[in-house]
């Protein structure tokens, strides 16, 4: 559905390992994920959403290098679900390029409920 | 940084030569460091010893010992504070600058030298010094955390382990494993024992989300609430909810409960599941493999409240023999050195290598050799549960779960249980049956109550099934009750005789088995036998028991007491067998 172009900002987050990217009206942040997400990014993940102003935007993470996650990212990903005020049918919260592994883990947490997966 | 501030220190010089050893003394000493001297080597670990400066300046020739030496033994000695040592040399050959440094030497300085390059020396030298404290002290620092940490979790795992560990009851046919750390880090498994009316075994496998004691503290009151709600007759579709509600207002948004819960009727084979996030639960019998997988189909518990209706669980019957495996994510997850995990095709190799007897300890054995021991990322936790018909018999009864928790008021309850109002009320008077006060004044009765009313009376029909006359004996003397009892089974007239040894319960019974002929003691504590006969006659127009009063009373003693209505007889107390035939008689006749 959205289509970030190259000519989107593109901040590093941290040591790299988490970025951010906005659209062009800045109503989206895309956060970028490393290959594994779990504790160790939980500071950086945490900074990337919580920036003055994005509380009214929406959100897409991008796991396409993710081949890892534990149950502290999926708690990490509640904080952010709480973050954009946590409606129920009215999900604000993306999450795209989910790998095999990845999709089997939320499936059995069902989080499917809770997050527009893709 | 300040080129001139070089903190003050004390500063050991070894040299045998006076004229050296002076011009040191001027060059530290301009410094304001403190200098001590010594001039062998044997005075030199002396001072060493006895001082402790912060540097060594170090000559390579002296009378005794070499510099080396001395060097050497110096840094057996300082083994956990770090002296440097500044070779003074005036050999500039490489053989004998390599000898310095591999003898514990930390520089050199060639003779003669220029104040600034000393300076520099020392300033340099003393700030390695202070680097390496600074790791030092960090470094115990972090020593002592860890022992605490490890101390703590220790602790907690012991307090943890009494609490929910040592708990459980043993249950023919289920085992369960948790890793040493597992029960501090937040997994756990709870089971009640089997019930002995129904048949019925409670028991769940559970992972709160995270690591350590912010993660394990959640199944203290999980632990509280799952025993309080399986001995509410619960069912699983309730406890589920409830605990979401509770865990939702105890736990962070970031944290939750991945959980399964069970119900088996160890009986029969049902079994009823809820799975919420935790892995695929497998049912596994020896001759087909794994014959089914229950599929979490719900979040976890904790993430947000949800109507009970979402705990709809998942109904399976279980074959004779065949085995269900529940697990938290340690299992598949467990990952080698190379990252690899160890999924879900080894677990299924196990079960086809192994016999059925052996798979619970070769999946432990197995995952446990699998992930090594320093990249743990989680830990095991496993349960087994055997369906073995043959160790728990069907009893005949009926199960009947309470579909909801609600209260009912006293004449739907009254319906329900067949009885008169006026019968209930007597229950309730009598603690018979509890009730409950409503706020609007409503005298309300929990159905699960009413539900174990009606099982124990299906039991009691079961057994007295094609029986003619039905006794109620009420004798609160348990040795009195036995003879009478003996005796009525003498008169082999194929009675169905109920004895019990108190009002209340009598009434409770007589509700239940509509007695032909109730004989009760009219002295015993608590409600006498007065008062049982006034209640069986105020309760119950349409009950026709007869009513035998088994007493030594004298008539006037009777009459003392209040007297006894007409159509109640009197059986003299001791009674011989034919007197007892009699009044049976009598009371039948009537």
């Amino acid at each position: 559905m959205l289509s970030f172009s190259s000519s989107m900002n593109r901040e590093s987050g941290g040591n790299g390992m988490v970025s951010i990217e906005v659209n062009a009206d800045n109503s989206i942040v895309q956060i970028n994920l490393p290959e594994n997400f779990d504790f160790r990014i939980h500071r950086e993940f945490r900074a990337a959403y919580e920036q003055e102003g994005n509380e009214t935007k929406d959100f897409v993470v991008n796991m396409a290098h993710t081949n890892y996650i534990d149950s502290s990212a999926l708690g990490m990903l509640l904080l952010l679900r709480e973050y954009t005020g946590n409606d129920s049918g009215n999900e604000r919260v993306k999450i795209i390029n989910v790998g095999d592994d990845v999709r089997e883990i939320l499936r059995i947490s069902k989080f499917e409920k809770l997050f527009e997966i893709q | 940084m300040h080129q001139d501030r070089i903190p003050v220190a004390r500063i050991l010089v070894v040299d045998d030569e006076s004229l050296s050893r002076l011009l040191m003394d001027r060059m530290l000493k301009r410094d304001g460091h403190e200098v001590i001297f010594a001039e062998t080597g044997k005075d030199a670990l002396q001072q060493f010893n006895e001082k402790r400066p912060d540097l060594v300046f170090m000559d390579v020739m002296m009378g005794d010992m070499s510099g080396y030496d001395v060097a050497r033994q110096i840094k057996i000695i300082d083994v956990n504070s770090y002296v440097p040592i500044i070779f003074l040399t005036s050999l500039s050959d490489r053989e004998s600058l390599v000898q310095a440094l591999e003898s514990g030497g930390d520089d050199f300085i060639t003779k003669p030298f220029h104040y600034e390059i000393l300076k520099a020396k020392v300033r340099a030298a003393l700030r390695t010094r202070s680097a390496y404290k600074k790791i030092q002290k960090q470094d115990a620092e972090v020593k002592l955390l860890h022992e605490r940490l490890q101390w703590e979790q220790d602790v907690t795992e012991n307090i943890f382990r009494k609490i929910i560990g040592e708990s459980q009851p043993s249950i023919s046919g289920f085992r369960n494993y948790l890793s040493p750390a597992a029960l501090s880090c937040g997994d756990f498994v709870l089971a009640s024992g089997v019930d002995e009316a129904t048949q019925l075994f409670h028991f769940i496998i559970g992972d709160f989300t995270g690591h350590g004691l912010s993660a394990a503290i959640g199944t203290l009151p999980v632990s509280n609430w799952f025993n309080e709600f399986v001995s509410e007759g619960r069912s699983i579709q309730e406890i589920a909810y409830l605990l979401n509600n509770n865990l939702k207002m105890i736990l962070p948004v970031s944290h939750f409960c991945a959980i399964s819960l069970f119900q088996l009727d160890m009986a029969r084979g049902e079994l009823q599941v809820i799975n919420a996030g935790l892995p695929d639960i497998l049912v596994v019998s020896e001759s087909e493999g794994i014959t089914k997988h229950i599929h979490s189909n719900r979040l976890p518990l904790g993430i947000m409240e949800q109507e009970i209706g979402e705990f709809t669980p998942q109904f399976h019957y279980l074959d004779k023999g065949e085995r269900l495996f529940a697990y938290t994510d340690g299992i598949i997850e467990a990952t080698d050195i190379l990252g690899e995990m160890f999924g879900s095709g080894r677990l299924k190799q196990i079960f086809e290598n192994n016999t059925g007897d052996e798979w619970f300890d070769k999946i432990i054995e197995e995952v446990d050799d699998f992930q090594s021991k320093q990249y743990q990322r989680d830990d095991i936790t496993l349960v087994e549960i055997t369906f073995q018909p043959e160790l728990y018999p069907s009893n005949g009864v009926k199960v009947i779960n309470s579909d909801s928790f609600e209260y009912v008021s006293v004449s739907s309850a009254a319906k329900m249980l067949d009885v008169s109002e006026n019968m209930l009320r007597c229950w309730i008077a009598n603690g018979v049956i509890e009730s409950t006060r409503k706020r609007d004044d409503r005298i309300v009765i929990q159905k699960k109550d009413i539900y174990q009313i009606i099982q124990n009376r299906e039991e009691c029909m079961l057994t007295h099934e094609g029986e003619k006359v039905t006794i109620v004996l009420v004798e609160d003397d348990p040795a009195l009750l036995e003879i009478s009892s003996g005796l009525i089974d003498e008169l082999e007239l194929g009675i169905n005789l109920i004895s019990v040894t108190n009002g209340y319960e009598a009434l409770l019974r007589i509700g239940q088995s509509l007695p032909d002929i109730v004989i009760t003691d009219l002295m015993m504590p608590d409600m006498n036998g007065f008062e049982l006969i006034k209640s069986i006659r105020n309760s119950d127009k349409d009950l026709k028991s007869k009513i035998i009063a088994a007493t030594a009373l004298t008539s006037k003693q009777i009459d003392d007491k209040g007297g006894l209505a007409d159509d109640v007889l009197i059986l003299e107390k001791p009674f011989t067998i034919s007197n007892l035939r009699k009044s049976i008689d009598n009371a039948l006749a009537q």
